[in-house]
């Protein structure tokens, strides 16, 4: 009896080591992108703070000029903040309600077989080179924009604004259909029941109870399009400029690190580190956003159980 | 003289359904229903789980049609009326046949005061200067008045399951409707909860006409004057409630009744 159990505890225990061994290897790979997002947080923390070493703080704030490159330096966010915010609300008034209408009209209107051909036709739009939608914004979008407005310049924040909310659709649309589709079919018939027409009941009713859905969505792609390198890059220019006029160039935040990191500006220059203080504010601006994303989706879960 | 057959029922016929058939795309579910829904009376439609109960009175305020592939075939009129013609608006119809599911639905983004304001603002007719009126109207009618009059504005999902119940049955008669149809709507309720409603039933009974679905037969018994027995589709039979359970013409009744099987 007792050699049975021995022998039986020692597979126990062999199964037991080959189990731990998949189990550590699991939580490596889950740990990694852990390390991964730490490792980006400390370079970025590091480099930031030397920046700050040589530029006060209140220089980064205050001022109202951004020309770390040029003889009379100036450190003043602000321009690729307003440039970045300029793009990213433009991008934003297209696709919200392009997006949610698309969201709405797939989910509450479409046939099965329309939703078929429509829903994968909508999400391949998310799928093409984000560099397509560069050359697409600069050699299409402006000059046809151009005969509408002739004063708008060569690279501007309007059609790199248009471009980054034609790819954002997909995301608000794709994400706000899920939400849609989660208000449980009770509260529709609810709606219809008392006597309401289609249109009350999915814009009062339905629309409402998956608002915090849908501005999880939103803000998810708000953060997507703060984020956007490669269409500024190539059609928003490389001027940075306190403006909110959406027809002449600008630069981005992202639009900026791309310029001096792709340049010959030496590693380890104040000119260099400047791309990290910059980095690190769009880190900060894109972590809150998706910070605030996932407490209201967590929201909108409670409230569909 | 017929001693067996039901005489007709002395109210005149609110809803009166003749030949109704009922399909989920090819499936038919209910198999050509002749009933009448007296006026001012409790009606229970009673049957076992899948006989069509539900989607009959589903059929009678048109929510039937909502389901994708379900399609209808027969007449029911209303006072009269056939509510199936081609000039009928559903949503009018729905109007005056309000609706109480099995699951409490109150809308989760509205108050309790806004919930029972809800049929009027969907449909746009709202006075605002009677809406005061409306409520306190509404939730007396459903015997939920004493409880939330003092927290209108807090959530109506914040309330119990029952309250819920009778915040949807407010709902349902701030719209001013004739008929009440009730689709099992103590399914999800305790016994407590569910006493509540069927003396909310006992009150109602004189101003609006009834019609309720119910898989509890002792409920049937407790609210309602008139009983319809739903089997497979068809109806089995149909009288006054207290001869439907003493003394059942059809066989099937009587052993559905008596419990050997449903």
């Amino acid at each position: 009896m007792s050699d049975a159990t021995v022998r039986s505890t020692k597979t126990r225990r062999g199964a037991g080591l080959g189990e731990r061994a998949i189990e550590l290897f699991l939580g490596a790979c889950g740990v990694l992108s852990l390390f991964t997002t730490a490792g980006i947080i400390a370079v970025l923390a590091f480099e930031t703070w030397a920046f700050f070493r040589e530029v006060p703080l209140s220089a980064f704030f205050f001022d109202t000029e951004w020309t770390p490159l040029f003889a009379d330096k100036h450190f003043g966010i602000w321009p690729l903040l307003a440039g970045t915010f300029l793009t990213s609300a433009i991008a934003i008034v297209l696709a919200l309600p392009a997006g949610l209408l698309a969201a709405i009209y797939l989910s509450e209107f479409a046939s099965a077989r329309m939703r078929r051909v429509l829903k994968p036709a909508l999400e391949l739009l998310a799928g093409v080179p984000t560099l397509v939608y560069g050359y697409f914004a600069l050699v299409l979008v402006t000059p046809l924009l151009q005969r509408v407005i002739p004063d708008l310049s060569g690279f501007n924040a309007l059609s790199s604004g248009i471009c980054i909310g034609i790819m954002i659709i997909p995301m608000i649309s794709s994400l706000s259909e899920d939400a849609i589709y989660a208000v449980p079919n009770t509260l529709r018939e609810g709606a219809y029941a008392l006597g309401a027409g289609r249109l009350a009941t999915i814009f009062r009713v339905v629309l409402p109870a998956a608002a915090s859905g849908i501005a999880a969505a939103l803000i998810l792609a708000v953060s997507r399009a703060v984020g956007e390198t490669m269409i500024v890059a190539i059609a928003a220019g490389q001027q940075p400029r306190l403006t909110l006029d959406p027809r002449v160039p600008i630069e981005t935040m992202t639009a900026y690190i791309v310029q001096v990191s792709m340049g010959d500006t030496p590693a380890d220059t104040l000119e260099y580190r400047t791309i990290f203080a910059v980095a690190a504010m769009l880190f900060v601006v894109t972590f809150a956003m998706n910070l605030v994303s996932h407490r209201l989706a967590r929201r909108f879960r409670v409230a569909s159980t | 003289m017929p001693t067996t057959r039901e005489r007709e029922p002395a109210r005149p016929a609110k809803f009166s359904a003749r030949g109704v058939m009922a399909f989920f795309g090819d499936k038919r579910v209910l198999h050509g229903i002749d009933l009448d829904i007296p006026a001012g009376e409790v009606t229970a439609i009673i049957g076992p789980s899948g006989c069509g109960k539900s989607t009959f009175i589903r059929c009678l305020n048109r929510m039937h049609e909502l389901i994708p592939g379900a399609r209808f075939e027969g007449t029911i009129e209303l006072d009269g009326s056939s509510i199936y013609g081609r000039e009928i608006d559903p949503v009018l119809l729905r109007r005056r046949a309000g609706m109480v599911f099995q699951k409490p639905n109150p809308f989760p983004t509205m108050s309790i005061r806004d919930n029972v304001l809800a049929g009027l603002r969907l449909t746009g007719s709202l006075d605002k200067t009677r809406a005061e009126e409306v409520v306190e109207f509404a939730l007396k009618s459903s015997a939920l008045w004493d409880e939330v009059k003092d927290r209108l504005k807090q959530p109506g999902i914040g309330l119990s399951g029952g309250q819920q119940q009778r915040l949807c049955i407010a709902r349902a008669l701030a719209v001013e409707p004739e008929v009440l149809l009730m689709d099992e709507p103590c399914s999800s309720l305790d016994p407590v909860a569910t006493a509540r409603i069927e003396d909310l039933i006992h009150e109602l009974k004189s101003r609006y006409t009834i019609a309720i679905v119910t898989h509890n037969m002792q409920q049937a018994a407790r609210v309602s004057g008139r009983t319809a027995f739903f089997l497979q589709g068809e109806l089995v039979e149909v009288g006054a409630t207290d001869r439907i359970f003493t003394a059942p013409t059809d066989s099937r009744t009587e052993d559905y009744i008596t419990g050997k099987f449903g």
